[in-house]
């Protein structure tokens, strides 16, 4: 799974994610790309899932391009803690997702496979998506 | 081949707000500089300019007309700002052009008798989309063609090997690599892995490579 190699600080504040990407939002390496329509948290294990889905329905041929990291660590809470006591633990990576964000990319694929590939690898992701030709 | 015409309004007001009225009203805001001349801000017809776009594509020369203003305006399309979502056009910067000086200028490249690859069995991999040329812009190609009737598996085409007529040269790098032909991965690391989570991350790894 994808997370940074070395961070300065373990626990980040949870911020907003209000707007639209600033770049990152258009198909740049492959010939069709899955498209977020809402903002998420995109946890490692889903990018990792979607990544999955795609290469299985391709099988060989084609490329995959994963167009979004997770950078930010996420909390939580251990079970049955009374509130207070502090911030819990790091316990996954997340990347922000905002809508319009272009999440993966697939090359090198004829058309209706690579839109049932992308199709599966939406399934695997807790937002809506739309895919998009070059 | 005939230019495209293109009406505009000169601009005064300029920030976010005086661009979304335009907006609203149907108008695409929008700049034109270059030539030694100074920019202008205007609007375009939304109508108008996707209409240039969706029949005569963004390589074409644009005859300008403004508005209240006698000067006359030759152009090309420098960049074109969309929103990330509903894909709408959100600003254009148009560039002054003059018939007898060179412009730079990306055009699509394409890919020619690609069926004997396939029958290999090859996966051709296309890095590059667009190459950049230098031209008149009289003499801009509708695209560039990439043949690959003899292509070998394994073999990667660079700049160099396009085959272009004289009255363009490309300014991309001569080493710079367009297309590769590749083999296909063994049968054995594409399988699905059957069973538990643990296999299926080891079969990743080897998808990925």
């Amino acid at each position: 799974m994808l997370q940074p190699k070395k961070v300065k600080y373990r626990k980040m504040h949870r911020g907003r994610m209000k707007g639209t990407p600033v770049k990152g939002s258009t198909v740049a390496f492959g010939e069709y790309g899955l498209q977020a329509m809402e903002p998420a948290w995109i946890t490692a294990r889903q990018i990792e899932a979607s990544r999955v889905a795609v290469t299985r329905c391709i099988k060989r041929g084609g490329k995959v391009w994963i167009r979004i990291f997770p950078h930010k660590s996420a909390t939580k809470k251990p079970a049955e803690t009374r509130m207070g006591k502090g911030k819990g633990s790091p316990e996954f990576w997340v990347a922000v997702v905002k809508p319009g964000t272009m999440i993966l990319e697939l090359a090198g694929a004829p058309e209706d496979l690579s839109k049932e590939a992308l199709t599966l690898a939406a399934y695997k992701l807790p937002i809506k998506c739309r895919i998009v030709k070059r | 081949m005939a230019n495209a015409k293109l009406t505009a309004q000169a601009r005064d007001a300029k920030g976010k707000g005086a661009a979304r009225e335009a907006r609203r009203a149907g108008l695409v805001p929008a700049v034109i500089y270059g030539e030694n001349k100074d920019p202008l801000k205007l609007k375009l017809n939304r109508r108008e300019i996707d209409k240039l776009l969706a029949y005569e594509g963004s390589n074409v020369i644009i005859d300008l007309d403004i508005e209240g203003s006698s000067e006359k305006n030759l152009a090309m399309i420098k960049e074109i700002q969309y929103k990330p979502i509903a894909h709408v056009i959100n600003h254009v910067d148009l560039i002054r052009i003059s018939m007898d000086k060179k412009v730079h200028i990306s055009v699509p490249l394409v890919i020619i008798n690609d069926e004997g690859v396939k029958k290999k069995g090859g996966i051709i991999q296309q890095l590059v989309t667009e190459v950049t040329v230098e031209c008149f812009p009289d003499k801009i190609p509708e695209s560039i063609e990439l043949d690959l009737a003899d292509a070998e598996l394994g073999y990667n085409y660079n700049v160099g090997d396009l085959k272009i007529s004289e009255d363009f040269s490309l300014t991309d790098e001569e080493e710079e690599v367009l297309v590769s032909i590749v083999a296909p991965k063994d049968e054995v690391a594409a399988a699905p892995a059957e069973g538990e989570e643990g296999a299926e991350g080891e079969e990743d790894k080897k998808d990925e490579e």
